[in-house]
């Protein structure tokens, strides 16, 4: 137990020794921890669309983390930097790249999400939704950046390559699996709401 | 250093440039120049567009942000209302080459700040050389641009949004990189914080890009 919150700090202050240490444990933390992320965005989005302004809403409980879970762009962005790196890493560490940088997303999400929902969590209940909007934009920038440095630092600990080669591959992994998470979480929120008009 | 080669090799192969860098002494008039003539060929290239088109939208576009931009309209006349004719051209490439100049300086003042605050030994100099080397890559966008005012006679109306897709990208991904690998070679942070040093610069400048364009981002919202 004490190994494991050693390392929860490590990926904050020495993301590299994070990687090398952390290879062992990341498959079954991530699994935990998609289902707390989900919840989290979950709420954030009944919260924001349904106007559902109190915890103790029965639909909160039951459907946010069906619908943060399906919905959630961590999801998306987990499969597409897994997808990408496949493709990029063709040599015998390429399932220890993928596994710690799929977890280093787990982790940085969930550190998000609890960012942006203290951020945005007044602005909702005061029924400021173009405020809301923008510092979640901005929040989800700042909190991304620190996901690619993380990556980065992670990636460079464990291959043996040029920085601008590790940074070239973090980056364009990076902008294009969140593309593939933004299409995802599209096409969920368009059949959710398909559904609910139904 | 010689210039040709350093110039080369900020296209070809940037690491070796910026071991260079980290070895020589700096050289301001060096960089300077490196800054005026990255700047000035692109500006050049894209006020092209207005002289041979006229309301080419490349232009026009590069025109009305640059025009709104927070730090520009405090940084010169603008707040007191005055502003260049759009018919003088010559004015107005001086104009513009003072902005990029500007929006170069500014995020390198702010990088070493955080540097320096951070207790890391740098040069301010040499932050300003890996700075100014860098700018070298908008010689590939004016090359970019030259071939989009090109494309503007097959896709009249939507080429501009293909090129400040390209535009903010080079601004986004290939900058950035070549900063941080610089920064690694001219002082002793980790690749982890040269990435969140200047990756943080994105924030910033979007926070202050949306001042005057709010309703872009707020669009889809209201």
């Amino acid at each position: 137990m004490r190994d494991t919150l050693e390392l929860f700090t490590k990926i904050i202050t020495d993301p590299g020794e994070f990687a090398e240490k952390s290879k062992d444990k990341s498959l079954y933390i991530l699994l935990l921890l998609i289902p707390f992320n989900g919840f989290i965005l979950g709420s954030l989005y009944i919260m924001s669309h349904f106007y559902v302004t109190t915890f103790l809403h029965p639909i909160f409980w039951i459907i946010a983390p069906l619908v943060g879970t399906l919905l959630s762009s961590q999801l998306g962005v987990f499969l597409g930097v897994y997808l990408l790196l496949a493709t990029i890493c063709k040599d015998d560490k390429k399932s220890k790249s993928l596994r710690v940088l799929a977890f280093n997303f787990s982790i940085a999400y969930t550190l998000y999400l609890g960012l942006a929902a203290a951020v945005i969590f007044p602005f909702l209940f005061s029924h400021n939704w173009a405020s809301a909007i923008y510092f979640y934009d901005i929040s989800h920038v700042i909190l991304n950046i620190w996901i690619a440095a993380l990556c980065a630092q992670a990636i460079q600990k464990i291959r043996e390559e040029t920085e601008i080669r590790t940074l070239f591959k973090v980056f364009t992994s990076y902008f294009s699996a969140y593309g593939v998470g933004a299409l995802l979480y599209l096409i969920f929120s368009a059949m959710l709401v398909v559904s609910i008009i139904r | 250093m010689a210039f040709f080669s350093s110039f080369k090799n900020s296209l070809i192969d940037p690491t070796k440039l910026f071991v260079d860098i980290s070895k020589e002494e700096a050289s301001p008039i060096r960089s300077i120049a490196m800054l005026l003539l990255s700047n000035g060929v692109l500006i050049f290239v894209i006020m092209l567009g207005q002289i041979l088109f006229a309301s080419d939208l490349i232009y026009t576009t590069f025109d009305y942000q640059t025009n709104s931009f927070i730090i520009e309209i405090y940084t010169s006349m603008k707040f007191l209302g005055y502003y260049i004719p759009s018919n003088l051209l010559p004015l107005i490439f001086l104009e513009k080459l003072i902005f990029m100049m500007k929006m170069w300086i500014i995020p390198m003042l702010f990088v070493y700040i955080l540097i320096y605050f951070s207790k890391e030994e740098v040069d301010f100099m040499k932050v300003f050389e890996v700075f100014s080397w860098t700018s070298s890559v908008l010689l590939i966008l004016a090359g970019i641009t030259a071939v989009f005012l090109g494309i503007r006679f097959i896709q009249p109306l939507y080429y501009h949004y293909i090129y400040y897709l390209i535009f903010v990208a080079f601004f986004v991904l290939v900058i950035p990189i070549y900063l941080i690998v610089g920064l690694g070679k001219i002082s002793g942070l980790s690749l982890y914080k040269r990435t969140l040093l200047i990756l943080s610069l994105i924030p910033v400048f979007f926070i202050l890009w949306t001042y005057n364009h709010s309703f872009i981002i707020l669009a889809p919202a209201l």
